[in-house]
């Protein structure tokens, strides 16, 4: 009997190290549909290729990861470890935080709402908002992360390289520069003592515009107002939604002395959100929160679209022409807060080109379209959201390579 | 390859279960035939294993396996001087190795900090510079990645030729067995470090039984679980406080990352040595214990020995007692205690913080033997000796995880600084890290010790699966994962 026990105890071991995997290439093998829909992801990412290269240096980390991404049944094991770590930390928001906030301050607890991270860089905000901590979100939020003087000079004289070389070439050049979500939902955002109310962004858009021409588009005040009428943020995102980047793009647009459209004015609907990294990423069982929606706006539905190409995605290039008669071409290089932006981009120019803003080496990062269009553009817009100010700059340095140089 | 990794977790293991599992049960063979074919087998994974974390390394590994095997080949065949001379060659090459791997970085940065010193562009920043060890990158020399478990196969390595020096061993005559000796994956990444008298019987024949294979489950299983559950909690809110500004840091906060960070590296490490200890139980190999609940210490002296019990027994065995232990009166003793915790602090890294916490011991048992054991033996109010040993562990940790003195400075300043500014503990704390908290502290030994002493605990099947899955479902999930001991 104890012996019968003991085999049972190390099969069970052994079938837990061994069956999933089992199971798993089972499946495949015999119904390829199961399979199908038990490999769904969660989130739009990027998959990890299966590395075709030898290196010795780090071909077995590269083929770890691929491991890692395609492990068995993963989508359903970080399903089920959110609802479980989604439970931990309802309960701990729902009873233990507030008395433990009482408990080490007393009266002061009172509005206090302690912030609370979850995996590791997922704030969990008033009413449910989550926002982000990572790439030091929070100093942008707290006021903490000024620049100097000597680095707004810095970055000041590289805008102004730069539009000197779009002058000269006849470019419309124009700098978008877009608040955090923690600035714009501020009131949902937990208790942080704020030292500076006016924050790095907004400090150094004043310097350049007190120092030189260079306009930058900074559209905080506008967000600010049209939460009145529109909800601009994703809840369980980092991103804006499809009517903040509405608002953003009519900003950019009166900065290029374009025609403004309310939105209001718009047939606008709810649709179902394609995005919510901050529930992924903080481990979060989504079935506890309440449903999100974003908008759907009908924006010149009048102007057809030809030539599209490329791809929607953060790190992609999408190509477009329309028969909307301005005439003119645009070359839009930013982060992923443009992918919102796109459909409303494409209608108001006779061509576009909407590409990724990082590079190493243009000439091999950037499709060749992308360098030919810079050269060509007759509007080029350079987008960073705040937490990713600094990355704008290694960016500009590149463009102006690419137009002091004429051909490759 | 981590052992908590899926791959580790639902290809290697189950793998070298089964071929292990499989060679045991050869028809046609008898009991030496079959230990040999499951050392190759071993060996053959082992070596894929450590393989796996940098294909070049393992070229290391097998120079220490060759040079220290045919250095004790050697030192067995010769009497007289010439045996002495083949020892300190041998081990003298085995700590060329480790330190050219481990500490040339170190050296670098701090000759391009005092070039830079002798040019007058540092001045009144020398000494700041100089314990940062950044270097200033100026002799363009590219910076030596260490080769993971180093510090762990040299070690082992180096204590089997003196073993065979001393005769207290016979030599190993098959190098494939004494490459498994060093290269064995359950303790090469992070010890325990075994000696070879503990080892040479079990490569020539151990018995594996269910019995065994379960206790290895069982310890395999806690350990995965202190490794995943408790310490990469624990490590992720410690890293999110030492990443702050220290004018950020408020008091609260910067005990809450000691307190964090001292949890942390126990499960981590013990958590390891678990694991270790299961997966060698579990393949037939009985090693010592690594740990022996070090946080309920009540002195400095009695923390050295329930803490890395087999880097303190290698230090014990190959350095203090040679150096007359403490035989040769007070003052060779409080001698020897300083240079076995000088050496304790370089072992475990390239860095003066290492080298500050190592000194801070030897002082403490300096102290202890010479007044302090008395006066912590005669005071009634034990509890007051576990707050001086925990206080001081605590302090000596923020030496070990700070990147250089005058950070680990600040933070210790911090410490003291109430009522300051900063972020609010809340901030940090979640219901997975207060659970992880009140569970490692519960978990640190008292309630264990006090049973012990009628009846382990030792927690049912069903809790071991269950922390096993769990497990399984938080490094599915990419959570935090990195090993500390790795590094050293």
């Amino acid at each position: 009997m104890k012996k019968t026990m003991q085999k049972i105890k190390i099969g069970i071991f052994m079938g837990i190290l061994l069956l999933p995997s089992l199971l798993w290439y089972g499946i495949r093998l015999i119904s390829p549909e199961t399979y199908a829909r038990l490999d769904y992801d969660l989130g739009e990412k990027t998959q990890v290729a299966f590395p075709e290269k030898f290196d010795p240096k780090d071909y077995t980390r590269k083929l770890e990861e691929y491991y890692n991404d395609n492990v068995p049944f993963r989508s359903q094991m970080i399903s089920l470890r959110q609802k479980l770590s989604g439970l931990l930390e309802r309960g701990y928001t729902g009873y233990l935080r507030d008395r433990l906030a009482r408990l080490l301050y007393g009266d002061e607890a009172e509005g206090f709402f302690a912030p609370q991270t979850v995996g590791d860089i997922v704030l969990l905000g008033r009413h449910d908002w989550l926002f982000y901590t990572g790439d030091d979100s929070i100093s942008y939020y707290r006021g903490t992360n000024l620049l100097e003087e000597e680095q707004m000079r810095y970055n000041m004289s590289l805008m102004e390289q730069l539009q000197e070389l779009c002058d000269e070439r006849g470019i419309r050049l124009q700098f978008l520069l877009l608040p955090n979500k923690e600035l714009v939902y501020y009131e949902y955002m937990p208790s942080y003592t704020i030292e500076n109310q006016t924050r790095r962004t907004e400090t150094f858009v004043d310097y350049v515009e007190q120092h030189s021409d260079i306009h930058i588009v900074y559209p905080l005040r506008e967000l600010w107002q049209a939460k009145e009428n529109w909800q601009t943020y994703h809840r369980y995102d980092t991103h804006w939604n499809h009517a903040g980047a509405f608002i953003g793009t009519q900003e950019l647009y009166r900065a290029l002395d374009m025609p403004i459209t309310d939105l209001s004015s718009l047939e606008v609907t709810q649709c179902d959100v394609s995005t919510s990294d901050l529930m992924i990423l903080g481990g979060l069982d989504a079935t506890q929160y309440p449903v999100e929606y974003d908008y759907a706006v009908n924006y010149r539905p009048e102007v057809t679209l030809t030539n599209v190409s490329g791809d929607k995605l953060p790190s992609g290039t999408y190509y477009a022409e329309s028969d909307c008669g301005n005439g003119q071409s645009l070359v839009f290089i930013g982060d992923s807060f443009r992918c919102f932006m796109i459909d409303y981009l494409v209608k108001d120019f006779s061509s576009s080109i909407i590409t990724y803003r990082e590079t190493s080496d243009y000439r091999t990062d950037y499709p060749e379209e992308v360098v030919r269009g810079i050269r060509n553009a007759d509007v080029l817009v350079v987008e960073a959201v705040d937490r990713y100010d600094s990355r704008l700059y290694p960016a500009i340095q590149k463009l102006i390579e690419i137009l002091q140089t004429e051909t490759d | 390859m981590l052992f908590s990794s899926m791959l580790f977790l639902w290809i290697f293991l189950p793998v070298v279960l089964i071929g292990n599992g499989l060679l045991s049960r050869l028809p046609h063979a008898d009991e030496r035939q079959k230990i040999r074919r499951k050392n190759i087998f071993l060996l053959l994974c082992s070596l894929f294993f450590y393989a796996w974390g940098g294909i070049y390394y393992i070229l290391i590994m097998l120079g220490v396996i060759v040079l220290d095997f045919l250095g004790a080949y050697l030192i067995s065949r010769q009497r007289g001087n010439g045996r002495k001379a083949l020892l300190a060659v041998t081990v003298l090459l085995n700590l060329l190795i480790l330190f050219f791997f481990k500490y040339f970085n170190m050296l670098i940065a701090m000759v391009e900090t005092l070039m830079s010193w002798r040019s007058g562009t540092l001045q009144d920043r020398f000494l700041v510079e100089l314990f940062s060890l950044q270097g200033t990158g100026a002799l363009g020399i590219e910076k030596i990645v260490l080769p993971i478990g180093i510090s762990f196969f040299t070690f082992q390595a180096m204590s089997y030729v003196v073993d065979v020096y001393r005769d207290t061993v016979p030599p190993q005559t098959n190098i494939l067995d004494f490459a498994l000796y060093i290269s064995l994956f359950p303790q090469l990444i992070a010890g325990p470090i075994v000696q070879y008298s503990d080892i040479a019987a079990a490569l020539r024949c151990r018995q594996e039984s269910m019995e065994d294979f379960l206790e290895g489950v069982r310890r395999f299983c806690y350990g995965l679980g202190k490794k995943v559950l408790l310490s990469n909690t624990l490590g992720s809110t410690a890293d999110q406080i030492w990443a702050l500004e220290t004018n950020e840091l408020g008091a609260g906060l910067a005990w809450l990352g000691m307190l964090s960070y001292t949890l942390q590296i126990y499960y981590d490490f013990s958590g390891y040595s678990d694991m270790a200890i299961g997966l060698g139980r579990m393949l037939g190999f009985k090693w010592k214990e690594n740990f022996d609940y070090p946080y309920t210490s009540l002195s400095i002296q009695e923390f050295w020995r329930r803490w890395h019990i087999s880097l303190s027994s290698w230090f014990k065995n190959y350095v203090y007692i040679p150096l007359g232990g403490n035989r040769k009166g007070m003052a060779v003793t409080c001698r020897n205690l300083v240079i076995v915790f000088l050496l304790t602090g370089i072992w475990h890294g390239a860095n003066f913080t290492f080298i500050f916490w190592g000194l801070m011991y030897a002082v403490l048992l300096v102290a202890e033997r010479l007044f302090l054991g008395r006066l912590l033996q005669k005071n009634p109010l034990k509890l007051l000796n576990w707050i001086y040993t925990m206080f001081f562990v605590m302090i000596g940790w923020v030496f070990f995880r700070s990147d250089n003195l005058v950070m680990a400075r600040r933070y210790i300043r911090q410490l003291f600084c109430f009522g300051t500014s900063g972020y609010s503990v809340l901030s940090y704390l979640s219901m997975q890290v207060i659970l992880a908290l009140v569970l490692g502290i519960l978990g640190m030994g008292f309630i264990q010790r006090a049973f012990r002493k009628k009846r382990e605990i030792r927690g049912s099947f069903a809790l071991q699966i269950a922390i096993l899955a769990l497990s399984i479902l938080s490094i599915a999930a990419g959570t935090y994962n990195p090993f500390i001991y790795f590094q050293f």
